[in-house]
C-alpha cells in the first residue's frame, strides 16, 4: 500500500508484470520431463550431451537435427534454444562442458560410467504459427533430462520383490549355465552357509564380496540382469552395511529373528526403502516421455545369454517404469506419452545394415514396440567411424572404419552379419566377440556446430516433435 | 508314389526320387577387427563429413515492398546525382564563379548528408555490437574470452553515463564461463539501467499524460504520445551506450515493439487489473478523471520505457 502511494507507476508496474508473467507461463511454459534409459555401457550420457549440443547448435541456427527441424517449420519457427536455469534443484547439474572437453580432448575419450544422478533442462523458445498464435506470443518448451546409472535401473523391478523371492530367482539365475561359472567361487562358499545359520556380521561382508565379485564378472561377460544395482556401482554415497546382502538357498518368507537370512532380509528391505525414497522418489517416476537406449550389437556378439538377458532386463526396466494402467489411460495421465525404444552404436555398422540391426530390436522387445506411441530406432549419438568397403577373405564387404579404443591407428571393423530378427541356435554356436568400440571423432570442444550423430534427430523428432508443433 | 485326387491337387505319400538338394545357405559372417588398414589418406583420426546447413529465418530475405522500396531509392538517388550534376554545369556555363559557389554548396550539403550517414553507421553498428553479445550471452558454448571483452567494451560505454556500473568490470574480466559473465552483467549493470530506465518512464509519464491533458484537441493525443514515446525511445537507448541515429531508431522501435508484441496476449488478461489499478491509483485517478484516456497514454509511456530497455538489454529475454 506504501509502494502504491509512494510511486504508483511501479506499483501498477508490479501488478501487471505480476499478471503478465503468471498469465504468459500458463499460456506459454510447457516443461516435458524426458528420461533417458538403458543399461550401462548403452550410451545414455553420450546421448544426452548430443542431444544437448545439437539443440544448442540448432539455436545458433544449424540444422543439426534435420528431421526436429521439419516439425519446426524448416526451422522458421525456432526462435532460441538456451540452458534453463537450475533453480534450487537437489539433484546435481549435468556438466556438458566438462564432457564435450573430455570427448574432444588431445586424447578423446568417452564419459565415464554414470556414477550418480544428474540433471539438465534446456528451454526451445518457438513462434507459433497464425495471427492469434502470434498475440499470444512464443511458446517456451522446457526440457528435462535425467542422466542415471544404467546399473541401478535393474533395482526398479526389485522394489516390488520380497528377499526371500528375490533370493530364490536369483539363485536359479546364477546356477545356470553360462552364469554359473562367473558364480561358482560364490556358489561354493554358499554350499557351507544356511539360511538359518546364526546372524554374523563377518560371513554376511564375505557373502557379498563373493557376490560381487561374481556380478562384475558377468557385467564384463555382456550380462546385464544384476541385481542389486549398486552393488556394482555404489554411488557418490559409497559402500554401506546396507549394500551387504546376497542370495541364500530356501530363504524362508518370514525368517526367524537372529539368523542370517533375518539379517540379509532386513538390509534387503532397507536398500530397496533408500534407493526408493533417495534415488528414486521425484526423478525416476515424474516423467512425461521415454527413451530406453539398447546397446543391441554389443548383446548379439556376447552370445546367446547375454542376448536373453539384455532382453529380459530392458522388459523389465520399461515395465517397472510404465504408469498406463487403465485408469491412467482414461484420465490422460498415461506415462509415458511416448516412449521410443534406440539400438545405439549404429555407427559400428555400415549403413546397409541399419535398418537389420533397428529390426533386431524390435524383436528383442517383442510386441511392446509396436504398440501405439512406441517407436524404434537404431541411432549413433555420436559418430565416431565412416562406411568402408573392404576385402575380407576374398569377398568384399561393407564395413566402418575408425580408431578402436586404446588404439592409434585406424582400423576396418566388421561386424558381420545382422540378423532382422532373434538368430536361431546355430548362429549362436560362434564363440562371443568382445570389441571396447572406437574412439570419439575429432570434435570442436564447444559443439558450435553440434555434434556428428546418425538418426538422433528422427528419434527426437518422435518423441517430441508433436509437443513442438 | 504319389497319388493325385480327382481335384489334381497332391496328396500325401512317398516319393521314389531323392528329394532335391536344399539350397545352400551362408553362413552367417562372424564380427572381426580386420588386418587390412584402410586405404592410403583415411588412416588418421576420424573427421566427420559434418557441416549442417543453415536454418532459415522467419521474414529473412527481400519481400517484394523491399525491392520496390529499393528501386525507388535508386531511381530517387540518380535523379539526385543528375540533377545536381545538372545545375553544376548549368552554374558553369553562365559563370565559373557560379559554378564553384554551387560546387561548394553541394558540396556542404552532401558532407552534412554524409556526417548523418556516418553517424548512422556509427549507431548501427552499436546496435549490431550490442545483439552480438546478446546472441553470445545465450549460447553457453560460446568461448568465453571474446564474450567477456564484448561485455566489457560494453560496460566502459555504458559506465560514461552510469559510472557505478563499473564495478563489475573486475568481476567480468575474471569470469570463467559465459554464464558467470551474463551474472555479472545482470546485478551490476542491468539492474541499474533497469532504474534508470524506469526513471525515465516515470518522468515521460507525467509529462506525456499533463500534456495529453492540457491539449484541447483529442485528435492530437496520438501525436503528442507518439512524439514524447519516440523521444523517450532515443533516451532509454542512449542510457545503454547505443545514441541512435534514425535507422537505429526504427530498428529498436521494431524490437521494442516486438518485445510487447510477444506478450500481447497476456496483456489484454492483464489489462483488466491495470485499469482497476487505475482508478483506485490516486494520481493517475485525477489525471484520468480529468481527461479519459490521459492516465492509459502515462503509464503505456512508463511501459514503453521497460519495453525498450528490455529491447537496448544485451541479455536474453527472460534471462533479463
Amino acid at each position: 500500500m506504501r509502494l502504491v502511494r509512494a510511486n504508483p507507476l511501479a506499483a501498477l508496474q508490479r501488478l501487471l508484470d505480476l499478471g503478465l508473467r503468471t498469465a504468459d507461463d500458463a499460456l506459454n511454459e510447457t516443461t516435458i520431463r524426458l528420461a533417458v534409459t538403458g543399461l550401462s555401457r548403452a550410451g545414455k550420457t553420450v546421448f544426452i550431451v548430443s542431444a544437448l549440443a545439437n539443440l544448442l547448435a540448432m539455436g545458433r541456427r544449424h540444422d543439426t537435427l534435420p528431421a526436429l527441424a521439419r516439425r519446426l517449420g524448416g526451422g522458421e519457427r525456432l526462435v532460441a534454444v538456451h540452458r534453463a536455469p537450475s533453480g534450487s534443484a537437489t539433484v546435481p547439474h549435468f556438466d556438458l562442458e566438462t564432457k564435450l572437453a573430455a570427448l574432444a580432448g588431445s586424447t578423446p575419450a568417452w564419459p565415464d560410467r554414470t556414477t550418480d544422478l544428474s540433471r539438465t533442462a534446456v528451454t526451445l523458445t518457438v513462434a507459433r504459427d497464425g495471427p492469434l498464435g502470434r498475440i499470444a506470443g512464443p511458446r517456451r518448451v522446457t526440457l528435462e533430462i535425467l542422466d542415471y546409472p544404467g546399473e541401478w535401473l535393474l533395482d526398479l523391478p526389485m522394489l516390488s520383490q520380497r528377499y526371500a523371492a528375490w533370493s530364490r530367482e536369483t539363485l536359479a539365475l546364477l546356477a545356470s549355465p553360462p552364469r554359473s561359472a562367473a558364480g561358482a567361487p560364490f556358489l561354493a562358499w554358499l554350499g557351507g552357509v544356511r539360511a538359518d545359520d546364526p546372524a554374523d556380521e563377518a560371513v554376511a561382508r564375505r557373502g557379498h564380496e563373493l557376490y560381487r565379485a561374481a556380478l562384475l564378472s558377468l557385467r564384463e561377460q555382456g550380462f546385464r540382469w544384476l541385481q542389486p544395482g549398486r552393488a556394482l556401482n555404489p554411488g557418490p554415497r559409497g559402500d554401506a552395511p546396507v549394500l551387504h546382502f546376497f542370495p541364500v538357498p530356501d530363504a524362508p518368507e518370514h525368517p526367524a529373528p537372529g539368523t542370517l537370512a533375518a539379517l540379509l532380509a532386513e538390509r534387503h528391505a532397507r536398500y530397496r526403502e533408500d534407493m526408493q525414497e533417495t534415488e528414486f522418489r521425484g526423478k525416476l517416476d515424474r516423467f512425461d516421455r521415454q527413451i530406453v537406449l539398447v546397446d543391441v550389437l554389443g548383446a548379439l556378439h556376447a552370445g546367446e545369454a547375454a542376448f536373453d538377458d539384455t532382453a529380459r532386463a530392458i522388459a523389465a526396466i520399461a515395465k517397472a517404469l510404465r504408469r498406463d494402467g487403465l485408469l491412467a489411460r482414461l484420465v490422460g495421465w498415461a506415462q509415458p506419452s511416448h516412449l521410443a525404444f534406440a539400438a545405439t552404436k549404429a555407427d559400428h555398422v555400415p549403413a546397409s545394415a541399419r535398418p537389420a540391426l533397428a529390426a533386431l530390436l524390435a524383436a528383442l522387445i517383442g510386441a511392446e514396440a509396436t504398440a501405439e506411441g512406441r517407436s524404434v530406432h537404431a541411432i549413433a549419438a555420436l559418430c565416431a567411424t565412416e562406411d568402408v568397403v573392404v576385402r575380407r577373405g576374398g569377398e568384399t564387404v561393407e564395413a566402418v572404419s575408425g580408431i578402436p579404443v586404446g588404439e592409434r591407428e585406424r582400423r576396418s571393423f566388421d561386424p558381420g552379419t545382422i540378423p532382422a530378427a532373434r538368430p536361431d541356435a546355430a548362429w549362436w554356436r560362434a564363440p562371443p566377440f568382445r570389441f571396447d568400440g572406437f574412439r570419439p571423432p575429432a570434435l570442436d570442444p564447444l559443439a558450435r556446430e553440434g555434434l556428428p550423430h546418425l538418426g538422433l534427430d528422427r528419434l527426437l523428432a518422435e518423441v517430441l516433435g508433436d509437443a513442438l508443433a | 508314389m504319389t497319388d493325385r485326387g480327382a481335384n489334381g491337387r497332391r496328396g500325401p505319400g512317398f516319393a521314389d526320387a531323392q528329394p532335391p538338394a536344399r539350397e545352400e545357405v551362408a553362413p552367417p559372417r562372424q564380427p572381426a577387427i580386420l588386418a587390412e588398414v584402410p586405404p592410403a589418406g583415411d588412416a588418421g583420426a576420424v573427421t566427420p563429413r559434418w557441416s549442417p546447413r543453415r536454418l532459415g529465418r522467419p521474414d529473412s530475405g527481400s519481400g517484394t515492398l523491399g525491392l520496390v522500396a529499393a528501386g525507388a531509392g535508386v531511381l530517387l538517388a540518380a535523379w539526385a546525382v543528375f540533377g545536381l550534376a545538372g545545375l553544376i554545369a548549368g552554374q558553369f556555363a553562365v559563370s565559373p564563379l557560379l559554378g564553384w559557389l554551387s560546387v561548394g554548396a553541394v558540396g556542404a550539403g552532401l558532407g552534412l548528408i554524409g556526417a548523418a550517414g556516418v553517424r548512422e553507421a556509427r549507431a548501427l553498428a552499436a546496435l549490431g555490437r550490442v545483439d552480438r553479445l546478446r546472441a553470445a550471452l545465450a549460447d553457453p558454448a560460446a568461448p568465453v574470452a571474446p564474450v567477456r571483452d564484448q561485455a566489457l567494451a560494453w560496460v566502459s560505454e555504458v559506465a560514461r553515463r552510469v559510472p557505478e556500473v563499473e564495478r563489475v568490470t573486475p568481476a567480468i574480466a575474471a569470469a570463467a564461463s559465459v554464464e558467470e559473465v551474463a551474472g555479472h552483467l545482470r546485478a551490476g549493470v542491468i539492474a541499474p539501467l533497469e532504474a534508470e530506465a524506469a526513471r525515465l518512464g516515470r518522468r515521460a509519464a507525467v509529462e506525456g499524460g499533463a500534456v495529453v491533458a492540457l491539449v484541447p484537441a483529442p485528435s492530437l493525443d496520438a501525436l503528442i504520445a507518439g512524439w514524447r514515446g519516440l523521444r523517450l525511445v532515443r533516451e532509454v537507448a542512449a542510457l545503454y551506450g547505443l545514441a541512435p541515429g534514425l535507422a537505429a531508431t526504427r530498428r529498436l522501435v521494431a524490437r521494442t515493439v516486438s518485445i510487447a508484441a510477444t506478450t500481447a496476449g497476456a496483456d489484454l488478461i492483464a489489462q483488466t487489473a491495470a485499469e482497476g489499478l487505475v482508478g483506485a491509483t490516486p494520481v493517475l485517478k485525477e489525471i484520468a478523471g480529468t481527461v479519459p484516456g490521459a492516465g492509459v497514454a502515462a503509464f503505456r509511456l512508463y511501459r514503453l520505457a521497460l519495453a525498450t530497455a528490455a529491447a537496448c538489454s544485451p541479455l536474453p529475454q527472460r534471462l533479463a
